[in-house]
């Protein structure tokens, strides 16, 4: 008659046998870990530039920083250029928007 | 400049200081995975109930736990190398500009072969009616055209100090009989705002560092405005 061998062996080592276990766990979990924060820090940050060089005048940022006074090198026209005014204006309305 | 709460570094405004915070998120990603399995083995090791009072050695072990650090440090020195020999480079600046450190105010001053001009750059008090920001402006700007090579020469009249901008990534001692030297670039017009960062005294605080970076032509404007009032 065949009788099951008794698991005799579980009981050899069970501190190594469960760390094997767990060191498993924990690489994967800490590679998890830095993947999510490359996918939700380090690239969204790269974008963040990409998309900013992309669309970037320095012409055009520079001739509104300056109209709004920002340089003392730079002395703003009397008169604003319509494009500022449109763009001020379009500033209010979302900071109104923001205070109702 | 800095913001209240701001817990990361600050915008990068030149390419250098664009590529530290690349830099910055890249060893960000070690620190999470090394912080992250020694937590779990860490919590691991407390909650099991298991014990093993025979282990001596285990020579594999040893092997892992050296190895494995070894490979991330040699992941985390390449990158770190590069940067550091790139922000140490400096090709064929532009413009010039001499950085003196008083107790308690910076002089600068533009030198080149045809246009030589100092002042000093004193810290603006605030007043409750005026728009300025406390322990920042300054009555004098350093004024520099932005998409140039331009290199600092600091150095300091009187006791240590240190002429620190951290939206561009840079920071040098400046230290009384020496001339340390750096270099910057920035695309971007604006004005960057720094601090001095070596301890020099009661106004040590008080003696902040304002760039305006504008458009070459318009910097060339002023500085021809300079020259006519000299």
């Amino acid at each position: 008659m065949s009788a099951s061998r008794p698991a005799v062996a579980l009981l050899r080592r069970p501190l190594q046998n469960e760390l094997k276990k767990h060191v498993l766990i924990a690489f994967g979990l800490s590679t998890a870990a830095a993947l999510g924060y490359r996918a939700i820090v380090s690239e969204p940050r790269k974008k963040h530039y990409q998309e900013f060089y992309k669309n970037y005048d320095e012409q055009r940022h520079f001739q509104r920083m300056a109209e709004a006074g920002v340089f003392d090198s730079v002395t703003p026209n009397a008169e604003k250029s319509e494009w500022i005014v449109e763009y001020e204006k379009q500033v209010d309305e979302a900071i109104a928007a923001l205070r109702k | 400049m800095s913001t209240w709460g701001q817990l990361n570094l600050q915008e990068g405004m030149s390419t250098i200081m664009e590529l530290m915070n690349y830099f910055h998120d890249y060893m960000m990603t070690f620190i999470v995975l090394i912080l992250s399995f020694v937590t779990y083995m860490f919590a691991f090791v407390i909650i099991s109930p298991r014990l093993d009072k025979y282990t001596v050695d285990s020579h594999i072990l040893e092997t892992v736990w050296t190895v494995i650090p070894m490979l991330i440090l040699l992941f985390m020195a390449f990158p770190s190398l590069y940067l550091l020999y790139l922000m140490e480079d400096v090709s064929n600046p532009s413009l010039m500009v001499k950085v003196v450190g008083h107790q308690w105010y910076w002089e600068y001053q533009y030198s080149n072969s045809w246009f030589n001009y100092s002042f000093d750059s004193y810290m603006v008090y605030e007043k409750s009616d005026s728009p300025l920001y406390h322990a920042l402006d300054v009555d004098n700007r350093l004024v520099l055209p932005t998409n140039a090579n331009i290199l600092f020469l600091i150095t300091s009249a009187d006791v240590l100090h240190s002429w620190a901008i951290p939206t561009l990534g840079i920071k040098a001692d400046a230290v009384p009989g020496r001339l340390n030297y750096l270099s910057t670039m920035t695309p971007y017009s604006g004005v960057y705002y720094g601090q001095c960062s070596e301890i020099c005294g009661s106004n040590h605080s008080f003696m902040p560092i304002v760039l305006e970076f504008v458009p070459m032509s318009n910097y060339l404007d002023y500085v021809s405005n300079l020259s006519v009032s000299e």
